[in-house]
């Protein structure tokens, strides 16, 4: 069994509003809650849900990029949140992260070379020009671009270079692990497939750990070893990626599946819908936060909040009565309501 | 199968855009056909030409943007030749467009009740017909299957009197009877509460609710569930499938997802740099797509019903459409390309009856 590259134990990230004359907190945007999990040496951890979930939260304040409110992660031994000076700084050269938007992650007054050799320089990577050069053109090979695109900016790229400029920045720094923020979802259909088998490509190379961001259930699957499910700043279920896609044991998770849009026009989806929307995070509901659209909840689940047990050998599910519902019943009354 | 009627038809149309770094030749002889009560989904990547196709058939076009041939003939008119209060009239009563962002097409100010209402303003005839039905009969259930199949001419209700209170109760409760069509749950506090107040499903749906209250012959839905999240785009689906099943409007469904297009449509069209280059069946061109784009896309989109070992993906990127490629515009990332690809934009053929597909390599087959 593999190690735990990165342990992250009840983890809060909560933003404070502020109201009244005084600007007094006044109560917090609960934007990821008390969420734990552990990501291992070599694997790719695809983190899904809806959005507002918290997903990209996660990544963010892992990184440091936001305030934490409570919790603690340990990357290898490094205590993140605690960090400082030398170990803050390696932190910072071991773990990168693709955003979402390469139109907005590149600055558009540099050149590639030169955000390249910025990255470079600040962390003493290079000692002169003339390498800083040659390990640039070496990061541009990597992602597929050539030596005539080292002087150009950004805005002579289309979204899909972009993201291999990102890429290719992220790299310079020699990381073991990358939060890919929804990588592919500014991109078109056409070069998503490429993009993606470079990072699949990228990783066995240089034996990167991935914690990939989606809500495209189906790109997740096809990047992912195994995948945690995210509901309105909570984990609800963490399983190998089978599991989930096959027997899910949430109901989020089941209803989520459900609602894939599969590239088969023979395929008969299960009539199976969740009603409204993901409730607003200031005012969560009490007790399971999935309870205002899952089909199954009882008066105990508006008092109780279920914790995230494992119920076999590495699936978690938050729910109180995880193994005892029936999801296809249900789909088959929804089903006949709706008729 | 009876001859479908023709609702729709684009013929060859060019179209450039002025900017400062050049022409953009946004559409390069588009052609396409709609038929009534159909759904036909427009599928391509950003760029490709398919919003632009959908804001010239409603004269949306931007300053910036000439014509340069070809004809959108509606009902056996050309609206392309029509003056700016015809297509005014055209867009408030025949044809309706959803949006990606509703936030941007809702006005912030004004509550979506009164902005539902407004659209009965626009359609007095139609309000006025109602206002008539339920004061004869007071208990009259709507049926809002018929408000989409019979759009009566409105001839009873043009000398007919009714009071101005009439008319705005019958508006209001128009109102309700859409927005709860689109399934809304409780549609009197929708119908008080202004845009930033609701979630994106649901201002979504209002919008919906707005396009469907004109009673269109033709719905154009340009990429209304790619913000949306998946079990909110999986209810507005279900919801159009309904649709689709119980009224004649058409539907032209303009998206980038194959898959979402698989779900909902009865015909499929490909576009690639400024044309179509396919159109198909659902079915037959998921089963077997004729022109190497729509092959290559097939491949290199995931199923989430399976693990691909590896995806394949296409060569090269979309193209520039300041300088787009000659001749065929795929031509630089076809495996298939030949010499003939590069000096002529092949016409669209076609192939097996209800086929289309413009490439050199169905020549052959077809003479």
């Amino acid at each position: 069994m593999k190690g735990a590259i990165l342990t992250v134990r009840n983890l809060k990230t909560w933003f404070p509003m502020r109201g009244g004359i005084l600007q007094r907190i006044s109560g917090y945007l609960k934007a990821v809650d008390d969420v734990s999990f552990d990501v291992l040496e070599g694997e790719t951890l695809g983190l899904v849900g809806e959005s507002g979930a918290g997903k990209t939260t996660v990544a963010n304040t892992l990184l440091r990029l936001v305030p934490h409110h409570d919790g603690e992660a340990y990357f290898k031994d490094t205590e993140i949140f605690s960090a400082k000076g030398r170990d803050l700084r390696n932190l910072r050269r071991s773990m990168q992260i693709i955003f979402q938007d390469p139109y907005a992650s590149l600055d558009p007054r540099q050149t590639v070379m030169s955000m390249l050799m910025e990255v470079l320089r600040t962390h003493g990577i290079v000692s002169d020009k003339s390498e800083a050069r040659e390990k640039a053109l070496e990061l541009l090979n990597k992602v597929g671009m050539t030596d005539e695109h080292l002087f150009r900016y950004p805005h002579e790229f289309s979204g899909g270079q972009r993201q291999r400029i990102a890429v290719a920045r992220a790299l310079a720094l020699d990381p073991v692990f990358m939060f890919l923020d929804e990588p592919t979802s500014f991109l078109d259909v056409s070069v998503q497939a490429s993009a993606l088998n470079l990072l699949k490509d990228l990783q066995a190379d240089r034996r990167l750990t991935y914690v990939f961001i989606s809500h495209n259930l189906s790109v997740v699957r096809y990047m992912s070893d195994r995948i945690a499910v995210m509901y309105l700043g909570k984990v609800v279920e963490i399983a190998d990626k089978k599991v989930i896609y096959v027997s899910p044991e949430h109901p989020y998770t089941y209803f989520l599946m459900a609602a894939i849009p599969v590239p088969d026009p023979t395929y008969k989806r299960k009539e199976v819908l969740l009603t409204g929307d993901i409730p607003s995070p200031v005012n969560a509901p009490s007790g399971c936060r999935f309870r205002t659209r899952c089909p199954f909840a009882t008066d105990r689940c508006t008092r109780e909040e279920p914790p995230l047990t494992e119920i076999r050998a590495g699936h978690w599910v938050a729910c109180h009565y995880v193994g005892s519902l029936d999801f296809e019943k249900i789909g088959a009354g929804m089903a006949a309501s709706a008729a | 199968m009876t001859e479908r009627e023709v609702l729709l038809k684009i013929e060859d149309l060019k179209l450039n855009f002025h900017t400062y770094r050049g022409e953009v030749k946004a559409l390069n002889g588009a052609d396409l056909t709609v038929y009534r009560g159909e759904v036909l989904s427009l599928v391509g990547e950003s760029g490709c030409g398919k919003s632009t196709a959908a804001h010239a058939i409603l004269g949306l076009l931007p300053d910036n943007a000439y014509i340069l041939g070809g004809r959108i003939i509606f009902k056996g008119e050309d609206l392309l030749k029509k003056s700016g209060a015809e297509i005014r009239e055209i867009r408030a009563k025949q044809i309706a467009m959803i949006f990606q962002d509703p936030m941007t097409y809702l006005n912030p100010v004004l509550t979506a009740g009164t902005q539902l209402r407004e659209v009965f303003d626009l359609n007095e005839d139609f309000l006025k017909q109602e206002t008539i039905l339920s004061l004869e009969n007071p208990g009259r259930k709507p049926d809002y299957d018929i408000y989409l199949t019979t759009r009566t001419s409105g001839e009873t209700a043009q000398d007919a009197r009714v009071s101005k209170g009439d008319l705005k109760a019958t508006a209001n409760r128009l109102s309700r009877d859409f927005l709860t069509l689109t399934q809304l749950p409780d549609p009197e506090r929708i119908m008080t509460q202004y845009p930033h107040e609701l979630s994106g499903g649901m201002r979504q749906r209002v919008m919906i609710a707005m396009a469907l209250a004109r009673r269109p012959y033709l719905l154009i839905a340009d990429e209304i569930t790619s913000a949306l999240d998946v079990t909110v785009q999986a209810q507005i689906l279900q919801f159009l499938k309904a649709l689709r099943d119980k009224t004649d409007a058409a539907i032209l469904f303009i998206t980038h997802d194959l898959s979402v297009a698989a779900e909902l449509s009865d015909r499929i069209a490909v576009m690639y740099g400024g044309s179509v280059v396919e159109v198909a069946p659902t079915a037959e061109l998921f089963q077997r797509p004729l022109h190497p784009y729509t092959q290559l896309l097939q491949k290199s989109i995931p199923d989430v019903r399976k693990v691909e070992k590896r995806l394949d993906s296409i060569p090269g990127f979309v193209p520039d459409m300041i300088s787009p490629p000659s001749g065929c515009r795929f031509h630089p990332r076809c495996p298939y390309a030949r010499e003939k690809c590069h000096l002529e934009k092949p016409p669209m053929i076609e192939v097996e009856k209800g086929r289309f597909v413009a490439c050199y390599n169905y020549e052959v087959q077809a003479s």
